[in-house]
């Protein structure tokens, strides 16, 4: 049988204080000192008890677990007959935790004020390693923190301190002006698209609607979705789908579940060139597998960009010089070749001279009015500019109905073309560029809108058609009077033909007209024969003077007193210059050259494929297809090469499928809205997608296809600009 | 004996239900708040400190008997149900990953060392009581000392009287040479729960060996010092599972504190520093 080690006996047992701080000495042999300790562990020991007088005796008072009364009894002066020598009392198990716990509190507490007030109290209170991207940028606590201590339930100040804490963001990542909203769209715009685009199909997610239910406050942090001290590679944008949802007002299960049907994706504007699939595959290359110059599959004209993500409309030389490059350069075309840049317009001479104008020569066939171009330049003379507004309208070949004002400002004119004319030959390109004024932001330098101007063929066309043009005007400049007359008979250049005279009327006063055509016109016609002189013997024939410049150049026509410029093929700089130049121009005359040289048979037909946009931001020629453009982020974002594999027999147009019956062509008829077209292709069928992007097997994660933060991204960069303006405190080295 | 048993297992079974109901609708609510963009973090937090400052508000309610805040068993119960709440509203706040700050990282090593050391002072108090419980006694801790003074003292009164009634010298040379150093000697902390009683067991052996020089007088006494080592025996397992009891609570407290002056600084550091108040 086991031995019981404690007693039983009420009295036997002893008397213990687990709880007090200090243990007597002695407890551990069994005879602990019935005082105990002191609150500061000093021993308290005299003897085994504390004897009591009764009478005139001292009584021993041990207790009966340390043996009852004992032997000696007390002695005479009431002390212990059992002295007890001192001992030294040990603290308690729990006095020692009780040590531990303020040594623990103390080494914590230090640690606080260290990690809180310290040298390293930035390393020691940041929660976590930031991203790289600011790791780099924020080198302080307060470059994205507003440190300001306080706690409240008011929402007031609440909010605040979020805007304050948006503000710090915005300071390097500029969202545009709507930062602050969904999206980075207006709330107009935001209700236009709930309004406009397809819903939700299905039954409301139980979880998304429990979701919303505590839909977001109204103030949201960058911080609730943009959760930074995770890590350096964390992924810095990832949202869950129920996350993308709870915002909108007809959340679904997913995307093969419920998302809403593609709304003309992804046809969202009208092409930037107008090139018609349909005539092209169906009526111009009929068999698409046929050699060239057809093309053999979508590739031939297509190419994916260096992100995977567009598919590209290949160069020009690529794709469409095959079959439209000499069309561009004026092949086959019955007019002509060239525009017309400059020329003599007919005046009524014979009613100007009665009004007693004074003329000097001036070509009596002319015929034509002003050309657009002419105009343009004219009108950056003022004294041009008054009397062309004085003119008006009023016919210049026929002024026998005008009025005096307005012969007089024809007459005007016609000295301002003259002098125009003069300075060309003279100056050339500068008067040019002087005249053409300083181009608007945006616009094309003014050096391209001259065409590479040859002084030389003015002054050719000069001498054969005014010869006396520099000493007359530089005569009337000095305000002399000069005699009206007809200028000499001058010689034309026929293609396979020696020259030939045009005859001029001959005017009796004309003091030129009996002199060698020699002196008239020294240089005239690049060493052509004079008009007098006889025949010469047959020779080399020219050809037309069109053709002569058939890469593109400056040339004239003496029989019309023309100076044509033809272009040089495709992107003619000359052409693209006076194009960008005058689309959306509000001046009358520009619009008159953008109509001349925008019409379907202009040379050079640029508007035949190339489009204009006349949007919010204002009118732009389309030059290029449509291009990945790096500084805007779309809302939707689709990678073809991903894709590639996945095609079945049908290649691209797999997805992408003829609309036959589209009236493409339409869209660009007067109508200068990109976003109002119809497509080549049949808008995408979300079934297409979802056949693979469903949870088990592509995923259909929102953020797979759509970005949150869309518009600019280069207002999501850092803003550069605002370390130099101060607005940012640059950081301490 | 059996009703309290049924009672007991009834009020754990009806305890973990509610706490796994309490698990379930935290986690709900995590999901949703995190779902509709709320500040789920700054709501477990809050709710974490308001756990971590009850359960240590165990430790001052056994300080302060006098105020009518329920019983100590109850307390006990709350402490330890809520520890399990506190654990996964704990693992919700962190999102169960590492962090990466210093402070931060010392807070949650504390966290879990706290946690730990209550998980496994839980299973001690469940497991350790009954083994120490088979000897047929139950000691109080501190009066171990002198319950092994005591038996020493016996052992000592036995040999003398052995010495003075049998004038021979056997056990007494005997209880110099073993059995003085065996009643003197505590083994080490853990070594009798590990099953190390070897000591006791030569000490035994080496007593039964001496029985055949020992006559009847002294063979009796020899059974009594026998039974007086197992007492000891008895008393050097008991101590070692009560001192095991007492000793996780010298990490479990301590720990607290620190982590009660850490989770301060956490505090001040986020409401000094977050877009959230």
């Amino acid at each position: 049988m086991r031995r019981l080690l404690q007693s039983l006996v009420y009295n036997r047992k002893l008397y213990d204080r687990p709880q007090d701080e200090w243990i007597c000495g002695r407890a551990a042999e069994g005879c602990p000192c019935i005082y105990g300790p002191g609150p500061k562990g000093e021993c308290r020991a005299t003897g085994q008890c504390l004897p009591a007088k009764k009478g005139d005796r001292w009584v021993c008072t041990r207790l009966i677990s340390l043996g009852a009364e004992c032997g000696p009894g007390p002695r005479p002066d009431g002390a212990c007959g059992c002295p007890v020598p001192p001992c030294r009392p040990q603290r308690s198990l729990r006095a020692e935790r009780g040590r531990l716990v303020w040594l623990v509190v103390c080494l914590a507490l230090g640690l606080v004020v260290l990690a809180l007030w310290g040298t390293t109290r930035a390393d020691w209170s940041m929660p976590g390693p930031l991203t790289n991207q600011h790791a780099v940028s924020a080198h302080r606590c307060t470059d994205c923190h507003v440190e300001a201590p306080g706690f409240t339930l008011s929402a007031g100040p609440r909010a605040l301190r979020i805007r304050q804490h948006n503000q710090l963001c915005i300071n390097c990542h500029d969202l545009g002006p709507h930062g602050d909203s969904p999206h980075g769209v207006s709330a107009s715009e935001l209700l236009d698209i709930a309004r406009t685009q397809p819903k939700a199909t299905g039954a409301r997610p139980l979880a998304l609607v429990a979701a919303q239910t505590v839909s977001p406050s109204a103030e949201l942090a960058c911080a609730t979705c943009h959760r930074e001290h995770r890590g350096q590679d964390i992924n810095f944008k990832r949202l869950s789908d129920q996350q993308c949802q709870v915002c909108h007002q007809a959340p679904f299960a997913g995307f093969a579940a419920g998302h809403p049907e593609f709304a003309g994706y992804p046809y969202e504007r009208r092409t930037r060139l107008q090139f018609d699939h349909v005539t092209h595959l169906q009526k111009h290359f009929t068999d698409i597998r046929s050699p060239a110059p057809g093309p053999t599959s979508c590739a031939s004209c297509h190419e994916p960009a260096a992100d995977g993500r567009q598919m590209l409309v290949k160069g020009f030389e690529q794709t469409c010089a095959s079959c439209h490059a000499g069309q561009i350069e004026g092949a086959g075309r019955a007019d002509a070749k060239g525009l017309i840049f400059l020329r003599l317009p007919g005046f009524d001479l014979e009613t100007l001279k009665a009004a007693g104008a004074d003329l000097g020569e001036w070509p009596e066939f002319c015929e034509g009015g002003l050309t657009p171009f002419m105009r343009w330049l004219l009108e950056g003379d003022d004294r041009a500019r008054a009397a062309l507004e004085t003119l008006g309208n009023q016919n210049l070949s026929d002024l026998k109905s005008a009025t005096p004002a307005q012969k007089a400002a024809a007459a005007d004119l016609l000295w301002s073309i003259k002098g125009l004319f003069a300075d060309l030959v003279t100056q050339g390109q500068p008067v040019l560029l002087r005249r053409l004024g300083s181009p608007p932001d945006g616009q094309p330098a003014r050096a391209l809108r001259t065409g590479q101007f040859s002084a030389d063929v003015a002054l050719a066309a000069q001498q054969a058609w005014l010869p006396n043009l520099l000493a007359e005007v530089a005569a009337h400049r000095r305000g002399e009077k000069i005699k009206s007359t007809a200028p000499p008979a001058i010689q034309t250049i026929a293609p396979g033909k020696a020259p030939t005279t045009v005859a001029a009327a001959p005017d009796p006063d004309d003091l030129l007209a009996d002199l060698p055509s020699e002196a008239a016109a020294p240089n005239s016609g690049a060493g052509l024969p004079a008009a007098t002189t006889p025949p010469p013997p047959p020779g080399l024939e020219f050809d037309p003077a069109e053709d002569r410049v058939a890469a593109g150049g400056w040339y004239r026509l003496d029989d019309t007193y023309t100076l044509y410029y033809r272009p040089g093929g495709h992107e003619d700089a000359f052409l693209r210059a006076w194009i960008d130049g005058t689309a959306g121009h509000p001046a009358p005359t520009a619009q008159k050259i953008f109509s001349q040289l925008s019409a379907g048979n202009a040379p050079g037909v640029c508007m035949k494929c190339h489009t204009v946009d006349r949007t919010a931001a204002g009118t732009m020629v389309n030059w290029r297809a449509a291009r990945p453009a790096p500084d805007v982020r779309p809302f939707t974002t689709f990678k073809h090469t991903a894709h590639f594999s996945l095609m079945g027999d049908q290649g691209c147009a797999t997805c992408h499928t003829i609309a036959a019956a589209a009236d493409y062509a339409g869209s660009f008829k007067a109508n200068l809205d990109p976003a109002v077209f119809r497509s080549n292709f049949a808008p995408l069928a979300k079934s297409i997608c979802s056949a693979c992007h469903q949870p088990a097997q592509a995923g259909e994660s929102c953020q797979l296809c759509h970005n949150y933060h869309t518009g600019e991204t280069h207002k999501l960069r850092l803003k550069s600009a605002e370390f130099s303006r101060g607005l940012i405190a640059p950081p301490k080295p | 004996m059996a009703a309290p048993l049924k009672s007991f297992a009834a009020r754990r079974a009806l305890l973990s239900l509610a706490t796994l109901a309490l698990v379930g609708a935290l986690a709900l609510a995590a999901w949703l708040g995190a779902a509709a963009l709320r500040p789920v973090g700054l709501y477990t937090g809050w709710l974490l400190l308001g756990l971590v400052l009850l359960l240590a508000f165990f430790n001052a309610r056994k300080k302060l008997p006098f105020l009518p805040l329920l019983n100590a068993g109850t307390w006990l119960q709350l402490h330890v149900y809520a520890g399990w709440l506190t654990c996964f509203v704990f693992a919700l706040h962190t999102g169960a990953r590492l962090p990466g700050g210093r402070l931060e990282f010392l807070l949650w090593l504390c966290f879990i060392v706290v946690a730990a050391s209550g998980v496994s002072g839980l299973w001690l108090s469940r497991w350790l009581p009954p083994r120490l419980a088979r000897s047929g006694e139950s000691l109080i801790y501190e009066r171990i000392p002198l319950l092994r003074h005591r038996l020493e003292t016996e052992a000592k009164a036995l040999v003398h009287q052995a010495e003075a009634e049998t004038k021979s010298t056997t056990l007494a040379d005997f209880y110099l040479r073993e059995l003085g150093g065996y009643f003197a000697r505590s083994p080490a902390l853990l070594a009798p729960l590990a099953g190390d009683d070897a000591d006791y067991h030569r000490v035994k052996l080496e007593l039964a060996a001496l029985r055949r020089f020992l006559n009847e007088r002294e063979a009796a006494l020899a059974d009594q010092l026998g039974e007086l080592l197992e007492a000891k025996r008895n008393l050097d397992a008991q101590r070692a599972g009560q001192r095991l009891l007492k000793l996780w609570l010298f990490v479990h407290i301590p720990l607290t504190y620190g982590l009660l002056v850490l989770i301060g600084a956490h505090v001040w550091l986020v409401l000094h520093y977050s877009h959230r108040l």
